[in-house]
């Protein structure tokens, strides 16, 4: 299963110009710094913004293309997604937010050991803490069987201590889906960490010299910047 | 005295308040989350009966609700009975009078729900109808509650509109408002007093019936 994106897109202040492919069992980093279009490209992966032109295609499934004027809507794509916060309904117990649009309530039982929330599954979400919503939300997302896992800054409002243990979490998980991953993050280092691969947006296009400037603020490029760094070896040794 | 005209008022202000849903929903989600154009004309259609003079609105559901009338002959030609001048003529007018005062706060509670909640009942795969229902409505209640207050307090004084559609029918058009009126032209002071005064608890109960199911939910 792999996930294949060539897209454009006219925001208010860029233009978008994508295309990459992910593959299963792999987490893709997106970095870059704010306002170059990352959360607009996860947005798209989800159905919930329509690009201009272009093609989105999940193994077999077209989810856009803009020739045969096809666009499934996100409540076809059955794709797991887990913002920075807020998205947990709050009306709900974690339990049924959990099980909201399972699939299957064994999994979601499962899911609650796994990610150590079964003992609040009661518990509204406003009264947790921040890092029991993020792994309650996680929980949501995975318990729809998703077919590709978006997680837009998921750890990013979370205190140091629970934001590495979620990432070791999420770095177990990984093997054990059979799913493309794509992990947007303004963090370096977490890239390094999860990413199989890392991709840096800048002005809505793939640039492939913006993790360097940032390791070598001073120097100018090297005639190979232009290769993706390969996981965390790659980022940690300019460092 | 005769308690009838306070019994048909807050049965009038019930039946508003239950129907009332049903009509103001769309409008205020149409308004509240689209996008289109035509959004503001709607807005103003809405809104319309707020700012109309009660015996113009009045005067022009008399117009298409008499028998002669687009909806009135659609009714008759319905259920074989007249609109106007019965229970029915008089709750559609105050459905129609209350509409705006059910809209607006139903709007702005809408529009206050964090939009991510309804992108994430998207992608989990909740359609605009399941979302409405599963996580709009479950979330504004406190909105949906100070509809209902505004609905029912208002149906329960109402005047201009009632007099023109429904006249002063004793049990089945003359509702509190109309008869305290009656009562002061013909100088019955007492029963006006009466009347008048036991509109306020009947209001003040209400009030705090839903101001209870409020704080349930906040809880």
């Amino acid at each position: 299963m792999s996930l294949f994106l060539s897209v454009t897109k006219q925001l208010d202040n860029i233009f978008m110009e994508l295309a990459f492919t992910c593959r299963s069992n792999m987490l893709t980093a997106i970095v870059g710094p704010s306002g170059s279009g990352k959360t607009t490209l996860m947005r798209m992966l989800a159905g919930l913004d329509q690009p201009d032109a272009g093609l989105i295609k999940l193994s077999g499934t077209t989810w856009f293309s803009s020739m045969d004027d096809r666009y499934l809507p996100p409540q076809k794509r059955k794709v797991g997604l887990v913002f920075q916060d807020y998205q947990l309904f709050p009306h709900l117990t974690v339990e049924k937010n959990i099980t909201f649009a399972a699939t299957d309530t064994k999994l979601s039982s499962e899911l609650m050991e796994a990610f150590e929330i079964d003992h609040l599954k009661n518990k509204k979400p406003h009264s947790i803490s921040g890092g029991e919503r993020q792994r309650a939300a996680f929980c949501q997302a995975l318990a729809r069987e998703p077919v590709l896992l978006l997680l837009d800054e998921p750890f990013s409002a979370l205190d140091v201590a629970t934001r590495r243990k979620l990432q070791q979490h999420l770095l177990q998980l990984k093997d054990h889906l059979a799913i493309p991953i794509i992990h947007v993050t303004h963090d370096l280092e977490e890239a390094a960490l999860l990413g199989d691969e890392i991709f840096a947006i800048e002005d809505g296009k793939l640039s492939p010299d913006w993790l360097y400037r940032q390791q070598y603020p001073q120097e100018p490029p090297t005639p190979f910047h232009h290769i993706n760094l390969q996981r965390s070896e790659k980022l940690n040794a300019g460092t | 005295m005769n308690w009838e005209p306070l019994y048909l008022s807050i049965k009038l202000a019930l039946f508003t308040m239950l129907l009332m849903p049903c009509i103001a929903f769309p409008p205020a989600y149409f308004l509240a989350f689209s996008k289109r154009r035509g959004k503001c004309l709607l807005d103003a259609f809405v809104t319309l009966p707020m700012v109309i003079p009660p015996t113009v609105l009045g005067f022009g559901l008399l117009v298409v609700m008499a028998p002669s009338g687009v909806v009135g002959s659609l009714w008759e030609g319905a259920t074989g009975e007249r609109l106007i001048f019965s229970f029915s003529g008089i709750l559609m007018a105050s459905l129609v009078f209350n509409l705006p005062f059910a809209v607006q706060p139903l709007r702005a509670s809408f529009e206050k729900i964090d939009k991510r909640l309804l992108d994430s009942a998207a992608v989990l795969g909740l359609s605009p109808l399941q979302t409405f229902y599963r996580v709009i409505i479950p979330n504004c209640l406190s909105g949906i509650a100070a509809s209902a207050i505004l609905v029912f307090a208002h149906s329960l004084g109402e005047f201009g509109v009632i007099l023109m559609v429904g006249g002063s029918i004793p049990g089945q058009t003359q509702v509190a408002s109309i008869a305290i009126f009656e009562a002061v032209e013909a100088l019955r002071f007492t029963d006006a007093v009466y009347m008048s005064a036991a509109l306020v608890p009947v209001s003040f109960v209400f009030l705090i019936f839903i101001n209870i199911l409020n704080g349930k939910q906040h809880r």
